[in-house]
């Protein structure tokens, strides 16, 4: 018997999970990549504020076990749960941060600037201006007003 | 400790007490977005100056994807050999050695195996390795022992 063939009969079995989970990484990698970030984000976050995993747990009323799987990055997070993070972290999940963001960020400089800009007016042409002579259609043989 | 197989005939796996078959413990930990942050701040000495956190954590989940991919690739498919990821352990190893240690590498990311035969390889574990030598730091000694008593069980029980 080769070495080969003693070592196969060392083999205790086939471990199907293993396949398994790497079909399953391979299928969800777009996903799992978000949730990496998300991930990312939250310890980022909890860094800054000086927080531990337990501090989130309770301000999110969630059990410390699902803070642990959220900073993991191997989570399909509900929306509920993404939400919960942006308001209570104040960090960046979805896109509805920027929008309100972008939101307040143009009412303030609305605000800001609307005792120095005049609201712009559009410049109305007369009869004898450009729009006449472009609806006319062109002869040579004629003498056309000069465009105003 | 028990031997797995992954993709018979060609990769197999050591199953260490009460954990996960190495392989898909690494796959599973290299994607571990907390340890990866943890491990960095606690080797932050060793690890390259030039690269932020993010930088270094999302290279390693992507270098992770990578070797499961190649992995799966070269042991699943008939004109590929596992040859193509894995190289002696120590560089000036010329000749055929029985049980040869071997590493494949992504980057930061070592998985390192015995090699049975051509084309045939087992898992006896992996690490993140910023130094240049195992021997350098702890965590990646523990990876030459770990070569070292798979070595031995097999030598003793199929050779």
């Amino acid at each position: 018997m080769s070495n080969k063939e003693k070592f196969y009969k060392l083999v205790s079995g086939e471990d199907t999970t293993t396949i398994k989970q790497i079909h399953e990484r391979k299928k969800n990698r777009a996903m799992l990549r978000e949730s990496q970030e998300i991930a990312f984000k939250v310890l980022e976050r909890l860094d800054k504020l000086g927080w531990t995993q337990k501090d989130l747990a309770e301000k999110l009323h969630v059990s410390p076990q699902q803070v642990n799987k959220v900073v993991k990055g191997t989570e399909n997070l509900t929306l509920e749960t993404q939400v919960k993070l942006q308001e209570v972290l104040d960090i960046p999940i979805l896109a509805t941060y920027y929008e309100k963001a972008l939101e307040e960020l143009l009412l303030t400089v609305r605000e800001s600037t609307a005792y120095v800009i005049a609201e712009p007016t559009i410049p109305k042409y007369g009869s004898k201006g450009i729009l006449k002579v472009q609806h006319t259609s062109y002869n040579p043989e004629l003498n056309y007003p000069e465009a105003v | 400790m028990k031997i797995v197989s992954i993709f018979a005939p060609t990769l197999f796996s050591f199953q260490y007490e009460n954990e996960a078959n190495e392989l898909n413990r690494l796959l599973e930990l290299w994607r571990d977005v907390s340890y990866l942050w943890e491990f960095i701040k606690a080797n932050k000495k060793d690890a390259p100056p030039s690269k932020s956190v993010k930088d270094l954590v999302f290279e390693m989940i992507e270098d992770a994807n990578e070797i499961e991919d190649i992995l799966h690739t070269l042991s699943t498919k008939k004109d590929q050999q596992l040859e193509q990821f894995f190289r002696p352990l120590r560089n000036e190893e010329y000749k055929a050695v029985m049980l040869s240690r071997q590493k494949g590498r992504r980057n930061y990311l070592r998985i390192y195996a015995l090699k049975i035969d051509v084309n045939c390889y087992v898992i006896t574990g992996g690490a993140i390795k910023f130094t240049q030598s195992m021997q350098e730091r702890e965590h990646t000694m523990a990876e030459l022992i770990k070569l070292e008593r798979c070595k031995a069980f097999l030598k003793e029980m199929a050779y």
